[in-house]
């Protein structure tokens, strides 16, 4: 059984009763536990929302949202859903509620109900697993973008969750930052937790197993990267920017050069053009 | 301008008096300053000096930080003092003037007792209180109060919510002012001035800085309210809580010190009586005091 | 004539004397010449934000001198150096707070003190210059609008100042690919137009490689080196130790040299490497 399943799911920010725009319109979904999903789309397509809709946050309009086989419509089991799809969202500082780390990270826990001595170990195991042990006592004000973004990861490890959704946490960081986050996030998928990743940077999504495009409210796309990254139609259409890497392929192949256009990153290209050479 | 800004008083430091449980702290300058509201005597007021320069030392903090909160309302109470000296016109007269047949202007040797006493009273209580917040972080304050205030969940006051608003103000306070530094900055670069012209004139000023802080203000709101949900906030009642509060023998010491205190004024104002008449020959007891 | 900004020896402390003291700028000096696409890069921390920060008098200069046209940036003349130089910050977005954004946009020569008429010209001027079609948008409320709009209406304030030299933190910040392609483009079209200087701070070395005739490169507090991208470029050792990345192009050439296929010059641009390699291919089957 899929750990996360959309079943014709539409919604809309406007009035229920009658509403005129939809921002995700009969969008089917499945994702497997254990992957790592890219998902992406320009402003305005939809990601974001959807994104709310796996941890309930949102509720669909119509259709179903099952994660780890609970029905997120299912209000009396709506934190069953939340503490099995952690989120960490956009704004660094946005999702901290203690002025210390630790405390910050002890959030989730302490909600739960999670006895004493047991917040603690889970505590310093999340700050272990992002690399942020160093900085249990500190001040989370004092933290650059990246290691916020890690301490809010590290919040959403506390909670033991199956999947950890990434709503756009990278868009904010610089690139040292976005590093520190992605190999967090590659990292912890290594270790078994299914990974969605909302984005609309091209380059970070060289190492997801499968790339969901979304336009306008609708999935456009759905497969792997690689395939993806030959389709640079299918990238305009969703209002993205095919990566540089793609973008030499695709100068290479026009110029002549028989290279795969579906290279991922610098060192895929560079092979291949070794090969040529 | 704003980097310089460190949050509230707190000194840090390692004494006996920071490493007291913040419940103690809390409660026992809440007895303190009862305490000093029954002060009588002048000797009581030396005791009580003695008590509080005691306890500024084995703080360690330094003697001019706490002479420095006092700079801020010295004038208010060196006013009230004055104020007060003309009012009192019982006991032995030192000045006199009849400004009508009716209404005399009159300074007597009680009132100048009086002012000094509340002159007194007046900085013993800024000290003692400021000395909570010079010993105590804000984090620490405001998990003591929460503790205090849980029997208050009985009667169904949502002490967890409150302690909860509590530790996301203070966390947010050096993000707002940071941010209101750089609002500040960008409406600058706009030719905006916030030092000059009349009051009128720097209170307009000021819209270019808070409407952009409260609108941002609002969006974090929104944004925290759905990270906070996110992470199971009010899942259950049964919520538990890492750090505990531990008393220990420190704060049954300090308990016992605060009691010895109270009960030298007490015993000052109640039993003993003429003891500022004994020590003092020729101050005279006045009903107002 | 002189150099639009003229720095020179440039040094500033944080909170001197207390246990928080930090030094962000030691002895930094460089000049932009009018007309110039200037790039400023460096990691979060290098003092990027300190340096400009001087250029419009935000912060009082500690040591060392700022020239902006020739004017040393002082108290007496912060109104006409705020005038030549529009800063445009990070997520500028945040600072709008009229209730229309025409008043908004008129907020700058409001402070200048401008007649009626030049401010109602110089907000449709901005407004223009951005793309925001005035009867569209002049009565409508800032809040109102998407992001990437809100983003050029605050761009449009800094414009109605009629800057010469043009200040960017990071103008493409957080938005998607498409938005940030009008906003780069926008800047190209101002930098033709009412801002003949532009000094470009950006994360993202492509842009800075496609964009700028010459970037300053600060680490740690300290000028690293200044030049032409492609000179900058090649240093790859002193980039890495600056905790910065290559553009993409340098990086793929880096990597082929490596493994033993070299070129004559360094490529900063996808579509010089691209060139490059045909020819060289077309070179070895001939």
């Amino acid at each position: 059984m899929p750990i996360i399943e959309l079943k014709n799911v539409s919604y809309t920010y406007d009035d229920a009763d009658s509403p005129n725009k939809f921002a995700l319109e009969k969008i089917n979904l499945k994702v497997e536990e254990g992957e790592f999903v890219a998902l992406l789309g320009a402003n305005g397509s939809g990601k974001s929302t959807l994104a709310k809709l796996l941890n309930g946050l949102y509720t669909p309009y119509s259709g179903n949202v099952i994660v780890n086989g609970v029905d997120t419509l299912d209000e009396e089991r709506i934190f069953e859903v939340r503490k099995c799809a952690g989120m960490v969202f956009q704004n660094p500082d946005n999702q901290m509620v203690a002025t210390i780390v630790e405390d910050d990270v002890a959030f989730g826990p302490e909600n739960l109900g999670v006895p004493r001595e047991e917040i603690v170990e889970r505590v310093n195991f999340a700050l272990d697993a992002v690399g942020m042990g160093e900085f249990k006592k500190n001040s989370a004000h004092r933290l650059s973008g990246g290691q916020k973004q890690r301490v809010a990861i590290a919040g959403v490890l506390a909670m033991r969750p199956k999947i950890i959704i990434f709503d756009e946490a990278t868009s904010m960081l610089d690139p040292k930052g976005r590093k520190e986050v992605l190999s967090v996030a590659k990292k912890l998928n290594k270790e078994g937790i299914t990974i969605i990743h909302i984005t609309h940077n091209m380059d970070e999504v060289a190492f997801a197993v499968r790339a969901v495009c979304l336009k306008e409210g609708r999935i456009v796309f759905d497969g792997a990267p690689r395939e993806l990254f030959s389709r640079p139609q299918t990238l305009i259409e969703c209002k993205l920017s095919p990566p540089p890497v793609s973008e030499l392929a695709r100068l290479l192949k026009a110029g002549g050069m028989n290279i795969d256009a579906g290279v991922l990153d610098e060192e895929e290209v560079t092979e291949a053009i070794c090969r040529l050479l | 301008m704003f980097r310089d800004i460190t949050l509230g008083q707190y000194y840090p430091a390692n004494s006996a008096v920071h490493r007291l449980d913040p419940r103690t702290k809390i409660l026992l300058t809440i007895f303190y300053i009862v305490g000093v509201f029954f002060i009588k005597t002048y000797f009581s007021y030396a005791v009580t000096i003695l008590f509080l320069t005691s306890v500024i030392l084995i703080s360690k903090i330094p003697v001019l930080s706490v002479l420095k909160s006092i700079r801020g309302i010295l004038f208010l109470v060196l006013f009230a003092s004055v104020l007060n000296l003309f009012f009192v016109s019982s006991g032995e007269v030192l000045f006199e003037s009849w400004i009508t047949p009716r209404w005399v202007f009159r300074i007597t040797m009680d009132g100048v007792h009086y002012s000094i006493k509340l002159t007194l009273r007046l900085i013993l209580l800024v000290t003692g209180a400021s000395l909570l917040t010079f010993t105590t972080t804000p984090v620490e304050l405001t998990d003591g109060m929460e503790s205090l205030m849980s029997p208050l969940k009985l009667i169904k006051v949502p002490v967890h919510d409150i302690a909860v608003i509590m530790s996301i103000a203070l966390r947010f306070i050096p993000t707002l002012l940071d941010e209101t530094n750089k609002i500040m900055n960008a409406q600058k670069a706009r030719g905006a001035s916030f030092d000059t012209g009349g009051i009128v004139k720097r209170a307009k000023a000021l819209l270019p800085i808070l409407i952009p802080l409260f609108v941002s203000s609002f969006r974090r709101a929104d944004e925290l309210a759905f990270a906070m949900n996110a992470r199971c906030y009010n899942a259950t009642d049964k919520r538990t809580k890492m750090k505990e509060l531990k008393f220990s023998l420190k704060d049954l010491i300090a308990l016992i010190l605060v009691l010895a205190f109270l009960t030298v004024v007490f015993l000052d104002r109640y039993y003993f009586m003429g003891i500022d008449s004994l020590l003092f020959p020729g101050v005279l007891r006045c009903a107002i005091l | 004539m002189p150099a639009a900004v003229e720095i020179t020896n440039l040094s500033y402390t944080y909170s001197k004397k207390t246990p928080y003291e930090k030094k962000a700028l030691e002895g930094i000096c460089f000049s932009v010449e009018k007309g110039e696409f200037f790039g400023i890069v460096g990691s979060t921390g290098s003092g990027k934000s300190t340096l400009i920060s001087h250029l419009n008098g935000l912060l009082k200069k500690q040591q060392g001198s700022v020239k902006i046209n020739g004017l040393e940036v002082e108290k007496k003349n912060l109104k006409a150096v705020r005038s030549m130089v529009g800063m445009v910050f990070q997520y500028p977005e945040y600072q709008l707070f009229e209730e229309t954004v025409y008043k908004d946009v008129a907020f700058g020569p409001k402070n200048l003190r401008l007649q009626k008429d030049e401010i109602d010209l110089r907000v449709k001027e901005a407004l223009n210059l951005v793309g925001l079609d005035f009867d569209k948008y002049a009565e409508r409320s800032p809040f109102e609008l998407s992001g990437g709009e809100k983003r050029r209406a605050a761009i449009a304030g800094v414009l109605a100042m009629r800057p010469e030299i043009l200040v960017l933190d990071e103008v493409a910040a957080g938005l998607d690919p498409e938005g940030k392609k009008d906003i780069l483009a926008l800047v190209k079209r101002l930098q033709k137009t009412m801002c003949p200087t532009v000094i470009f701070i950006s994360h993202n070395m492509d842009d800075v490689a496609s964009l700028c005739d010459r970037v300053a490169v600060l680490n740690d507090g300290r000028l690293l080196t200044v030049g032409e991208p492609r000179a900058v470029f090649s240093d790859a050792k002193a980039i890495i130790e600056a905790g910065l990345e290559l553009p993409t192009a340098t990086l793929i050439q880096k990597k082929l040299e490596n493994k033993g296929i070299n070129f004559s010059k360094t490529a900063i641009k996808i579509e010089e490497l691209a060139q490059m390699l045909l020819e060289r291919r077309a070179n070895s089957v001939s």
